[in-house]
């Protein structure tokens, strides 16, 4: 397992400097208790001799017992590196190899004595047996590489790389750096985690979610269009009772068109390719567009739909303003849907380094009970679908992700019976914005 | 002739003309366009698939082109390259189609496509009116 034994040799070192020490110290203990013996016999003799004899047993017993200590403590760590089922690898100061472990073997399919002391230079990509360590220890040289923490230089640092050379394989890579005694340079451990399993499942999902939905979508749309034709009067006349159900048909149908949407959105979200795009924008004109939008839905259950004009000025900023007009008509939906009497008013506020815009409703609001899992997938809160049947639950988990991909949080205040208020915060500055889209966890809280 | 009439004829100069190209494999979503489109005044010529598509649209000479993406033998993707490519054709093309990744959507507009609709999330209706936006002001 150990391709070099210089993990050992250090404890090992320190060892027999220890038993000099103690070596010395008792001799010298010694020396005194001899010399005070010729001055003082008999009584302070034996007293002194046996606490010095006292002192070194316990020494004695104390020694041996650290050292088995150590051994056994040693044994237990070679224990978990060998039977890890992930990967380990150690390289010194110099970035030669010093230990390996056997799933790193299997991994690289090569031995550890065959590595023992060598430096991994970009160049092993070419060499047929370093191919796997060269991409890595070098996660640049394979098909796909993207380091999923935030910021260059920041420990453990976390790699996600595809190779497809010599086969198809995902690992996730932890860099930690150990501090060996002061003074010393640092070596590093790369712990390495075969992920191709999850993300051979993740992509099959993700492509059954992409088919499902686009074979969905056409009969939906073949529906969608012959009902709208005939409400047009495409086919003819028809009476304002065949209206009536024509029109709920084509709500019904909405609603599972609306609901592919988000699935295919949640998956795209989930693989970190949803498209973000960026640009300087008027977060005002924005809100007062998707508000616009809404005062008809309001006005129809006689609901006050109010923006709250800022009173300082909002500087414009980095979003992208397709995801946030989404995350605000979401928010806004809500609130309408669930509001039977009141009102809906929507605010903003510059809390640097943020901008803050808030949705009140005078609403059902959450139960205390459904409050943690709000954001959860498909979760949708008992008092919300005793309500109305549809909503696929799918909304909050989209627009918590849309806001996290902006740098800012969600979140809320609700008091059942009485209303809620949705909050979101977006970064001022344009540095605050993560730099690249990330696959986001399933469950994400 | 009725008031209406002169009103659409001076909206609608020579409606009946205007020839639409409608590459759609969907048998009952072609019907449903076609139904729409003709309703409307045009003129609408059918092709249910890309060999199809590619052969209508050098012997029909239309003014805008209707198009699908997935498409039995040569798909919309091709089709719209060898349309704007090959065959130097500039009239205005709408993609209709159900695919609404992003990419998919950017591949489409930077190969030359005018406007890009997601079936699902569009009636008839709604691509009459793109179709207005895309033809020269009378």
């Amino acid at each position: 397992m150990l391709a070099d034994n210089s993990e050992s040799t250090t404890n090992s070192a320190k060892r027999p400097k220890e038993i000099v020490w103690v070596g010395v110290m008792i001799a010298g203990l010694f020396f005194i208790a001899l010399n005070l013996y010729w001055f003082f016999p008999v009584v302070p003799g034996i007293v002194l001799g046996t606490i010095i004899l006292i002192f070194v047993a316990w020494n004695t017993f104390s020694l041996v017992k650290t050292g088995k200590l150590l051994s056994r403590e040693k044994e237990r760590v070679n224990a978990i590196i060998r039977y890890l089922t992930d990967g380990i690898i150690q390289c010194n100061y110099e970035s030669r190899i010093v230990l390996l472990n056997p799933a790193a073997e299997r991994i690289f399919g090569i031995s550890g004595k065959e590595l023992a002391g060598k430096i991994i230079s970009p160049a092993d990509i070419k060499n047929s047996k370093l191919k796997i360590l060269a991409q890595i220890m070098h996660p640049e040289l394979a098909a796909q590489s993207r380091r999923l923490t935030r910021n260059e230089g920041e420990y453990p640092e976390i790699y996600e790389i595809k190779i497809n050379d010599p086969a198809e394989r995902d690992f996730q890579i932890t860099t930690i750096p150990i501090t060996q005694l002061p003074g010393l340079a640092t070596s590093f451990l790369k712990i390495i985690h075969d992920v191709s399993r999850e993300r051979l499942i993740s992509r099959a999902k993700s492509e059954f979610i992409s088919i499902a939905a686009h074979q969905m979508r056409t009969p939906l749309s073949g529906i969608k269009w012959t009902l709208k034709m005939m409400l047009d009067g495409d086919f003819g006349p028809t009476t304002a009772k065949q209206k009536s159900f024509l029109e709920k048909s084509y709500q019904i149908n909405e609603q599972m068109i609306i609901l592919i949407r988000d699935l295919l959105d949640v998956a795209r979200l989930e693989e970190g390719r949803f498209g973000f795009e960026f640009s300087e924008s008027d977060l005002i004109g924005n809100i007062s567009a998707v508000i616009e939008s809404y005062k008809q839905a309001a006005q129809n259950k006689g609901i006050d739909l109010e923006f709250i004009f800022p009173k300082s000025d909002i500087p414009k900023i980095f979003t992208d303003p397709a995801k946030i007009s989404l995350v605000i008509s979401n928010l806004i939906d809500n609130a309408i849907k669930y509001t039977d009497k009141g009102s809906v008013k929507i605010s903003m506020e510059v809390r640097e380094p943020y901008v803050h815009v808030r949705v009140k409703d005078t609403g059902i609001g959450i139960p205390k009970k459904a409050k943690l899992q709000l954001f959860n997938k498909f979760f949708r809160a008992p008092n919300a679908l005793q309500r109305q049947t549809e909503g696929s639950g799918l909304g909050l988990f989209i627009i918590r992700n849309i806001i996290k991909r902006h740098g800012g949080d969600i979140w809320f205040e609700s008091t059942e019976g009485e209303g809620t208020e949705f909050a979101f915060s977006l970064p001022l500055r344009k540095e605050l914005i993560p730099a690249d889209d990330l696959p986001i966890k399933e469950y994400s809280v | 002739m009725s008031k209406l009439k002169v009103l659409s004829f001076i909206i609608m100069p020579d409606q009946k003309s205007i020839k639409i190209l409608l590459i759609e494999d969907d048998s009952f979503l072609r019907e449903l366009m076609s139904e729409k489109l003709r309703n409307s005044g045009y003129n609408v010529i059918e092709a249910a698939d890309g060999n199809e598509g590619l052969k209508k649209i050098q012997t029909e000479n239309p003014a805008l082109v209707l198009l699908d993406l997935i498409l039995p033998g040569i798909d919309g993707f091709d089709l719209l390259r060898a349309f704007r490519k090959e065959l130097k054709i500039e009239v205005p093309i709408i993609v209709l189609s159900n695919l609404g990744n992003k990419d998919d959507i950017d591949r489409v507009m930077s190969a030359g496509a005018n406007d890009y609709l997601i079936k699902a999330h569009f009636t008839p209706t709604d691509v009459l009116e793109r179709m207005k936006k895309l033809f020269p002001k009378p």
